[in-house]
């Protein structure tokens, strides 16, 4: 693709990568690299994607391939990671805050899952076949994630668990508030 | 969950600037840089990076535009001869080099000199793949009464090199002499550039600077003032030049005696091109550590394994990131390398 066909795709799709880069990796170094590698890859493709939706779903894809090679490398393999402090952290809100470290303390399967699931609203249908995994798989995953999530919100106290549009997968997902 | 509580963190995680600007240089880059050809360690699985074709060797213009008719001067890039008898074998790997560097030798275009003796100088011949920049000129001795007179020559740091008018730095360089038959000497100056140049050639300027007259050094009043003589020329850019990378996940370890700590560094990648290989990664030591990369060898697949000794230089980041430059003797085919030694470590590349 040309320069500047890529300039325009990288300015709409590079917050996403980078997000979602995050989410496995909790480190802005690493989810660069990561992003860096994606969006080469991207301008190399001489294969013109079927619509804007496909191209969105390959990004994901590579991101998260990227994101678990770099995960099953020795050296990675052997680093604890915590979650780095947001330099905009400063702008959080209190609900923002707690939320943040909540989810960063989640192991990435789930992590990887919430953000699709809530951030980019994918239904879990739309993520088992971007990500090639078993729907169920999907839904059990998200389902512990919220779990772990809720438990871990409980203990900080003070968050509110909001409605959300129930899918046929969905049925775990009722009406729940936490105070 | 708040899906808009989410939605508003997540919305404070976001890519940097300088990751943006960086994507679209290297997206630059790779449209006009060598195609890359990426291998992996056997038993592993394929590191993520863009795949490319294989690579093309550049072809060479003319070799000189001086009274040299052959390659032999090429030789001096790859280590002058000893003063006692050569090894044949040392022999034998200068000639493959000359050989070898007559693929990429250019001509030096738009040749000026100025200053003391700049008749004296001509220019020989010339290569710069985008990192390197290889030069040879030629300096033809005075005679003062019939005698030729040997000079010292220094090369300080005023190596100028820009390109499209933007000047660029030199990381590391080195010069050297060798005197010729006919008592002229060819200078040799080898220098990596900081960053690659993209262009279709690069303008060099310099100063050389005469240190002392050794006809007659014994007498301390007969060391002959400095003198100054500018030459300024420019070399066409190869427009394709091979580089091959590795990923790898080998460890480098070493003892630190007394203390007995063990360092460790992990080399990630290894990138082989015809004239240096380039290994970096990172260091699990608090410290800059020295990985004592003596001796490397380069391993060809004939088995031929080829010595490289001193000739590297090497950087280290903040958290233990390091990029070590190994020079090779001889520009060598990157596609045929299948291993570097690194002291007891060999490291296999396929």
């Amino acid at each position: 693709m040309n320069h500047e066909e890529f300039r325009e795709k990288l300015s709409r799709h590079k917050d996403m990568v980078y997000r979602i880069a995050y989410t496995y990796l909790k480190n802005r170094t690493d989810a660069e690299d990561i992003s860096q590698e994606t969006f080469l890859k991207l301008y190399l493709r001489e294969e013109p994607f079927r619509d804007a939706e496909s191209e969105k779903a390959w990004l994901i894809r590579v991101t998260l391939n990227s994101c678990c090679n770099l995960k099953k490398s020795f050296w990675q393999s052997r680093r604890d990671e915590m979650p780095e402090r947001l330099t905009s952290a400063e702008n959080f809100t209190v609900e923002e805050s707690r939320l943040y470290h909540a989810v960063f303390s989640l192991p990435e399967k789930y992590r990887v899952v919430i953000h699709l699931y809530y951030y980019e609203e994918y239904s879990v249908k739309e993520i088992s076949e971007i990500t090639g995994q078993n729907p169920s798989t999907i839904q059990t995953q998200l389902d512990r994630g919220r779990k772990r999530l809720k438990k871990i919100l409980e203990k900080q106290g003070g968050f509110y668990y909001g409605e959300k549009h129930i899918s046929e997968h969905d049925v775990s997902c009722q009406n729940v508030r936490i105070l | 969950m708040e899906k808009n509580t989410y939605q508003s963190m997540m919305s404070h995680v976001r890519m940097s600037e300088s990751c943006e600007e960086e994507i679209l240089r290297k997206a630059e880059e790779a449209s006009v840089r060598p195609e890359i050809t990426m291998k992996t360690k056997k038993h592993r699985s394929p590191v993520m990076i863009a795949a490319a074709a294989c690579l093309c060797v550049a072809v060479a213009g003319t070799v000189t535009v001086s009274a040299v008719q052959d390659n032999e001067w090429a030789k001096g890039f790859f280590g002058v001869p000893e003063w006692v008898d050569e090894s044949e074998e040392r022999k034998e790997q200068r000639e493959q080099a000359a050989a070898y560097a007559e693929k990429y030798i250019s001509p030096i275009n738009n040749f000026a000199a100025s200053g003391w003796n700049a008749e004296k100088f001509e220019p020989v011949g010339a290569v710069c793949d985008g990192e390197h920049l290889y030069v040879a000129v030629r300096y033809t001795t005075p005679l003062e009464d019939g005698v030729a007179t040997e000079y010292m020559w220094d090369i300080p740091g005023t190596f100028k090199v820009t390109c499209d008018g933007q000047s660029v730095s030199t990381v590391s360089g080195s010069s050297g002499s060798w005197r010729q038959d006919d008592g002229s000497a060819i200078i040799y100056m080898k220098h990596r550039l900081s960053e690659f140049i993209k262009g279709d050639s690069i303008d060099v300027s310099m100063d050389i600077v005469d240190s002392y007259n050794l006809g007659d050094y014994d007498n301390i009043n007969d060391i002959s003032e400095e003198k100054i003589c500018s030459l300024s020329f420019s070399v066409d850019i190869l427009q394709k030049s091979k580089v091959i990378t590795y990923y790898t996940d080998e460890i480098l370890k070493k003892e630190i005696q007394p203390l007995g700590v063990n360092a460790c560094a992990w080399v990630d990648k290894v990138e082989v091109s015809t004239f240096n290989t380039v290994f970096s990664g990172e260091s699990t030591t608090a410290n800059r550590y020295d990985i004592g990369i003596d001796p490397v060898y380069i391993v060809m697949e004939d088995g031929t394994k080829i010595e490289c000794i001193g000739n590297y230089s090497g950087s280290y980041g903040l958290k233990g990131e390091y990029r070590i430059i190994i020079e090779h003797p001889q520009p060598v085919d990157p596609e045929a390398v299948t291993a570097v030694i690194v002291g007891e470590h060999t490291i296999e590349l396929d």
